[in-house]
């Protein structure tokens, strides 16, 4: 799976990158062996990624299907002069966010008549009176995983990037196409908001 | 791989941080790897694609942020109304369309264009134009430096006059549909008034969204505070991360945290606007 290097030859692999330049060639001519170093080098981190955006297995199945297929008919676009990650990791978000704005639309429609309910706080609170909310609030994994879920999507976007994939700032900003400032503001404020949830939740787990 | 020192988290942040840190990869149904590693090697997940080279998708899809150049001709009608807007108005920006999106029309004045023509319906945005657009188009219009708005349809809103003099630099009436506002570097500081039939809504410096229905207008304060009331005499100071609801009916209006689905539009509208006003 990894770089195979001539020593006589200088190495022109792209830095960072799981796959040698040869190989990102040979991707490049969809051939199939290339294919699958490729795909074994991404699809744990991308399948991760596309999990903690979407929230639940069958949407981040659908989004790695559809993933994989673009970069199968993308692939003669490949620069192999360059880690494949950020183009992956790009497509990836792009396909959770064309998601979320299909899932949003119907959402905002089906809630505007609802705006002056606190639906949400409700929930939160109902949430917590179950029995079986008590019985994984013991579960601070599961809990924070929850409240990662009830993030708003922007905020969720950045976090993930920034603290489950090791992207910085920067390279989130290239990433979602936004300023890097931008992206440093909402991932402080994803943070904070996170907490609260969390401590909406059950105020003890970050004691 | 990641700048972590230089960020000013408080300790409560870096708490957090490293809490999602620890939730580490979710792992795939193997089933699930083992089946699309073969579809995808074998080139059976393109099968029934279009595999031709020239039809690939393009694969990074992001928002336009830079602003549309506009054909020649296209813009002489802008520029001769820019020019009798320097002539009288000693040179205060104007309205300018930023960005259309999606499927649909545009109607500004009654006249109705097609939202794919951009450089018809950036011709047509002009100071107190009367807007609508379906569900499906969004809209976003900026007043060089000072405002930007953005309005997601189904939505309509008549856009704000230029400066006058009068006590509100900027008033704008929502009729129905999410409409948001973003002050720029360069808004004076004098207040915008936003109208609906509930309410009025005055800012300074601020990231909102308003939303009005049948029933209720909704204001959500993505940043800043927004004075928000039935009218002057009965106004709430509310902040960032907070929403009034007035309703229709006149019945007691409740100030709450925003709903989530809103900011997102909020923090997507932001997103997207941060170069606005770069130039």
């Amino acid at each position: 799976m990894g770089p195979h290097h001539n020593d006589a030859t200088p190495n022109t692999d792209p830095p960072s990158s799981l796959l040698a330049a040869a190989d990102l060639e040979k991707v490049r001519a969809r051939d199939p062996e290339a294919l699958g170093r490729l795909f074994d080098a991404y699809f744990g981190r991308l399948y991760s990624l596309a999990y903690r955006l979407m929230g639940n297995e069958a949407a981040a199945q659908d989004i790695v299907q559809e993933l994989f297929l673009r970069v199968h008919k993308a692939a003669h676009q490949l620069d192999v002069t360059r880690d494949p990650a950020p183009w992956l990791l790009t497509i990836t978000t792009n396909l959770c966010r064309e998601k979320w704005r299909s899932r949003q639309g119907r959402q905002d429609k089906a809630t505007l008549s609802l705006d002056a309910k606190p639906e949400y706080t409700e929930n939160v609170a109902a949430k917590v009176a179950t029995p079986e909310q008590d019985a994984i609030e013991a579960d601070h994994g599961r809990l924070l995983e929850e409240a990662l879920d009830r993030l708003p999507e922007p905020m969720r976007l950045v976090v993930v990037l920034h603290d489950m994939q090791g992207l910085n700032h920067e390279e989130i900003a290239e990433v979602i196409d936004e300023a890097a400032p931008a992206v440093r503001k909402r991932y402080s404020r994803a943070l904070v908001k996170l907490r609260e949830l969390l401590q909406d939740h059950k105020p003890d787990v970050l004691e | 791989m990641s700048e972590r020192d230089n960020m000013n988290l408080t300790p409560e942040e870096r708490q957090m941080q490293e809490s999602v840190r620890d939730l580490g990869e979710v792992r795939a149904d193997d089933a699930f790897r083992a089946k699309l590693r073969q579809q995808f090697v074998s080139g059976e997940i393109a099968e029934g694609e279009t595999t031709a080279e020239a039809e690939a998708p393009k694969i990074v899809e992001m928002p336009p942020q830079k602003r549309r150049r506009r054909g020649f001709l296209a813009v002489l009608p802008a520029m001769a109304a820019m020019l009798a807007i320097i002539f009288f108005n000693g040179g205060d920006p104007e309205w300018e369309m930023k960005d259309v999106r999606g499927t649909g029309t545009v109607t500004v004045n009654e006249q109705t264009v097609d939202a794919a023509d951009r450089d018809a319906v950036a011709n047509l945005i002009v100071p107190q134009a009367h807007i609508s657009v379906p569900e499906g188009v969004q809209l976003d219009i900026v007043l060089d430096g000072v405002l930007v708005v953005g309005v997601a349809g189904p939505a309509e809103f008549t856009l704000p006059d230029n400066p006058d003099g009068d006590d509100y630099a900027y008033q704008t009436t929502v009729h129905k549909g999410e409409f948001r506002i973003k002050t720029g570097p360069e808004f004076p500081g004098s207040q915008v008034l936003i109208l609906t039939t509930e309410g009025r809504i005055e800012i300074t410096g601020t990231t909102i969204a308003v939303y009005k229905n049948d029933e209720v207008t909704c204001v959500c304060v993505l940043e800043g505070t927004a004075l928000i009331g039935k009218d002057g005499a009965h106004l709430d100071a509310i902040g960032a991360g907070m929403r009034k609801v007035m309703f229709v009916d006149g019945s007691e209006p409740a100030i709450i945290p925003i709903e989530p689905g809103h900011e997102h539009g909020l923090l997507e509208f932001e997103g997207y606007n941060e170069h606005t006003f770069d130039d």
